[in-house]
């Protein structure tokens, strides 16, 4: 009877390896099909045909944006909105003499230029951000030196 | 006489630190708070009294600076108005 018992479980052996080997390779199988799937769309991607645009088209558009960013910080700031003689912001209004803020304002305005536009404003500049259109030029032309 | 730009640059650097409260109240009651005090002394000319007051700002951001590392360490929940 022991003999019998031997002989069974020598037959079950084989089979209970293979199914244990079937469990411990298949998470491999599946990693390295994700990683070829993975490496598929990273070249795909790099290879989009959008990254193709050309060079002036792009600059204009930078321009219009920025133009569009920078207004609109100014017109929502606290101070602009709330001045009861609601001065038109264009382009070429002074902040400080047109729209009657103060240097404490500027700084509150280049602080808000910097949360958008990502990057540090040295102090020894802000004389010379006295209008958007100044602002605007000043981005653009940090913005190219990147 | 203290260098309008040193001003501006401590006022600046002030309301950056202050952005980074993750509290909605503090953010606001600080940055409420540092333009109320720099606006109150615009017109302040006793050099004296300027250089005191530098002091205490400087104080003040430190103070800030580990107020918003303590307010990071403890997250609040989002108001509604956020």
């Amino acid at each position: 009877m022991i003999r019998q018992v031997v002989r069974a479980t020598a037959r079950a052996t084989p089979g209970l390896i293979t199914a244990s080997q079937i469990s411990k390779c298949s998470p491999r199988v599946l990693k390295v099909s994700n990683f070829n799937l993975v490496k598929q769309n990273l070249l795909s991607n790099t290879f989009s045909t959008s990254s193709f645009r050309s060079l002036s088209d792009q600059a204009k558009q930078d321009t219009a944006q920025v133009e569009e960013k920078v207004l609109n910080i100014i017109r929502n700031f606290d101070r602009v909105k709330e001045n009861p003689s609601k001065p038109q912001v264009s382009l070429e209004s002074n902040l400080i003499k047109d729209l009657g803020l103060d240097s404490l304002d500027q700084v509150e305005i280049i602080v808000q230029l910097e949360d958008t536009f990502g990057y540090e404003i040295p102090d020894s500049d802000y004389e010379k951000l006295n209008t958007p259109a100044e602002i605007v030029n000043y981005i653009q032309k940090r913005l190219a030196e990147v | 006489m203290l260098s309008r730009t040193k001003v501006l640059s401590l006022y600046k650097s002030m309301i950056k630190e202050s952005n980074k409260f993750s509290s909605y109240n503090f953010r606001e009651y600080a940055k409420k708070r540092i333009k109320h005090e720099f606006e109150a002394n615009k017109q302040l000319n006793d050099q004296a009294k300027q250089a005191e007051l530098i002091q205490k700002a400087n104080a003040n951001l430190n103070m800030i600076k580990r107020q918003v590392l303590v307010s990071q360490l403890y997250p609040t929940e989002k108001l509604i108005i956020e």
